[in-house]
C-alpha cells in the first residue's frame, strides 16, 4: 500500500469573510501575505515531515480560490524536489487543457523530476468548470487540447534527438524538446485525470 | 429541414415561402423562440434559415471552427443554391457572419439588415464592447438579453430532453466560435468599409448585451447604412416585436437602390 498526504494549502483566515464564492471571484484583499507566508511554511514543513515518516506527498492547484491557495503545483514541488530525500512527489496536476504551452509543462516536470533524483510523478487534470475562467480558455475543445498538450508533453520529454516540429490543431512548435530529460527511461509514471 | 451538402460539410436548412431570397443567420441561443418572426418572414420573401454547423445537432467537420470557416460556407451556399438580389439578414452572432460574408463578397446580395450585432470591437483594451455572458450571473444575462424576460425566455424545467440537448448544442457552438477573441474579430473593424451594400442596422432599445450605442458606431463604420430603434425590446428584438422588425426589414428590402 502507499500512502499520500495531500494538502491545497487552503487560505483559511479569509473565509469568514468571503460573501459569495470561495473561487475566483474573491477580492484579494482579504489575502495577508504575511499570513500567507506563514501557511506556506507550515504546509511545507508537514510535507518535510512527511518525508521523514515514510509518506508520499501531493500537490494540485487552484487559481484565485481560498480554498486552495497552491496556484501552481509545481512550486511546492520545487522546493520539496530538493528539501526531501525519499518519499515520491506527485504532482496532480496541471491542468494542461489551460495551459498555453505544453512545453513549459514538461520542461517544469522534467527539472522536479531531475532534480529530485526521480521521485516525480506526473499528475494532470482537466481541470473543473470554474478553472475555465481564469485561465480564459475555450471550453468547447477543452478535451482536445488536453490529449493534444499530453501527447505533446510526452513527446518532449522522451525524444532525445533534437527538437521536433509539430502543427497540430492547438499547438505548434518550430523547435519542440525539453533539456532536462527525465530520469526515467521513458518519461516518470503519468496520472491522466482527464480520462 | 433539409440537407443540402456543400463541401464536406452537411448543412440544415429550413426554406419556406417565395419570392425575393432572404437568407436568415440566426444569434446563439434562443433559436426556438424565432418561429412567429420567421412565419412572417416566410409569407412576404423566399427564406432560407441554415442551423450553422455544430448548432442544434446539425453536423459540425472536426476542422471547421471558424466565424470565417461560417462566412466561407454560406457564401458557397448562396452559389450552390444560384441565389441573386439577396436580403441577408443576421441577429447577433448571426449578424457577425453577415458582416464576415460582406467583408469578402457582395456579389449576390443587395440588401443587408443586421439585428442588434456583435463581432467588431470598438473600445480600448480595458473596456468591453460586449456582455460577458460567460463572466455574469446567468440571471442578469437574461435580464440584459431582454426587455421583458418574464415573457420571452423559455421555462426551461418544461423542455423535453431533445429540446434542452439542442440548446446546450447551441450554447456549447457559440462557446466554441465565440470564446476568444470574445464574440469579435480583432481584424473586422479595418475591413467594414468593404461592406459595400445598403444596411440596415436595426437595434433593440433595451438591449443590454450590446447597448444601442454601439449599434450606432457600427451603423457609423458601414459605408451604406442607416439605424433604426426598435422600442421595447431587447436583444433580440424579433423575438419580442416580431411585426415591428419584420416590417422595417420589408421596407427597407423593397426600397429602390440608391444609384
Amino acid at each position: 500500500m502507499k500512502v499520500w498526504h495531500f494538502s491545497e494549502m487552503a487560505y483559511h483566515p479569509a473565509w469568514p469573510e468571503v460573501r459569495g464564492s470561495y473561487r475566483v471571484v474573491i477580492p484579494n484583499r482579504l489575502y495577508d501575505p504575511k499570513i500567507g507566508a506563514d501557511l506556506y511554511h507550515r504546509y511545507l514543513d508537514e510535507w518535510a515531515l512527511c518525508d521523514e515518516l515514510g509518506i508520499n506527498i501531493m500537490t494540485n492547484e487552484h487559481h484565485a480560490t481560498a480554498t486552495c491557495a497552491d496556484s501552481v503545483c509545481t512550486i511546492p514541488m520545487a522546493i520539496l524536489a530538493r528539501e526531501t530525500k525519499k518519499v515520491r512527489l506527485l504532482a496532480l496536476g496541471m491542468p494542461i487543457g489551460n495551459r498555453n504551452d505544453p512545453i513549459r509543462v514538461a520542461e517544469e516536470y522534467s527539472m522536479l523530476d531531475v532534480i529530485s533524483r526521480g521521485r516525480l510523478e506526473m499528475g494532470f487534470v482537466k481541470g473543473v468548470p470554474f478553472e475555465i475562467s481564469p485561465a480564459n480558455t475555450n471550453p468547447a475543445d477543452l478535451m482536445d487540447r488536453f490529449w493534444e498538450a499530453h501527447d505533446l508533453i510526452l513527446k518532449a520529454m522522451t525524444t532525445h534527438d533534437g527538437p521536433f516540429r509539430l502543427g497540430g490543431d492547438a499547438f505548434s512548435l518550430p523547435l519542440g524538446q525539453c533539456l532536462a530529460a527525465a530520469v526515467a527511461e521513458a518519461a516518470p509514471a503519468g496520472l491522466d485525470a482527464g480520462r | 429541414m433539409e440537407r443540402i451538402q456543400i463541401g464536406d460539410v452537411s448543412l440544415g436548412v429550413s426554406t419556406a415561402g417565395v419570392g425575393r431570397p432572404l437568407l436568415f443567420l440566426h444569434g446563439g441561443d434562443y433559436f426556438t423562440q424565432h418561429q412567429g418572426f420567421l412565419q412572417i418572414l416566410a409569407g412576404r420573401w423566399r427564406v432560407l434559415i441554415p442551423r450553422h454547423p455544430g448548432f442544434g445537432g446539425s453536423e459540425r467537420p472536426d476542422w471547421f471552427r471558424s466565424v470565417h470557416d461560417l462566412a466561407y460556407l454560406y457564401l458557397d451556399l448562396l452559389d450552390h443554391q444560384g441565389l441573386s438580389d439577396v436580403v441577408l439578414v443576421g441577429s447577433s452572432f448571426g449578424g457577425w457572419l453577415a458582416l464576415e460574408m460582406c467583408i469578402r463578397s457582395v456579389e449576390r446580395i443587395s440588401r443587408l439588415a443586421l439585428i442588434d450585432t456583435l463581432g467588431v470591437k470598438f473600445g480600448g483594451r480595458e473596456q468591453r464592447d460586449i456582455a460577458d455572458i460567460y463572466a455574469l450571473p446567468a440571471d442578469e444575462v437574461l435580464q440584459r438579453t431582454f426587455f421583458a424576460p418574464e415573457r420571452a425566455a423559455p421555462d426551461y424545467s418544461r423542455l423535453d430532453d431533445a429540446e434542452a440537448v439542442s440548446i446546450a448544442s447551441d450554447r456549447a457552438a457559440t462557446a466554441l466560435y465565440g470564446w476568444r477573441p470574445y464574440m469579435h474579430d480583432p481584424g473586422l473593424r479595418r475591413w467594414l468599409h468593404r461592406v459595400r451594400v445598403p444596411t440596415l442596422v436595426l437595434w433593440g432599445q433595451s438591449d443590454g448585451i450590446v447597448p444601442s450605442d454601439y449599434g450606432e458606431r457600427l451603423c457609423r463604420s458601414l459605408p451604406d447604412a442607416r439605424f433604426e430603434l426598435i422600442l421595447a425590446a431587447g436583444h433580440y428584438p424579433q423575438i419580442e416585436q416580431p411585426e415591428q422588425v419584420a416590417d422595417a426589414i420589408e421596407r427597407f428590402g423593397r426600397a429602390e437602390v440608391k444609384p
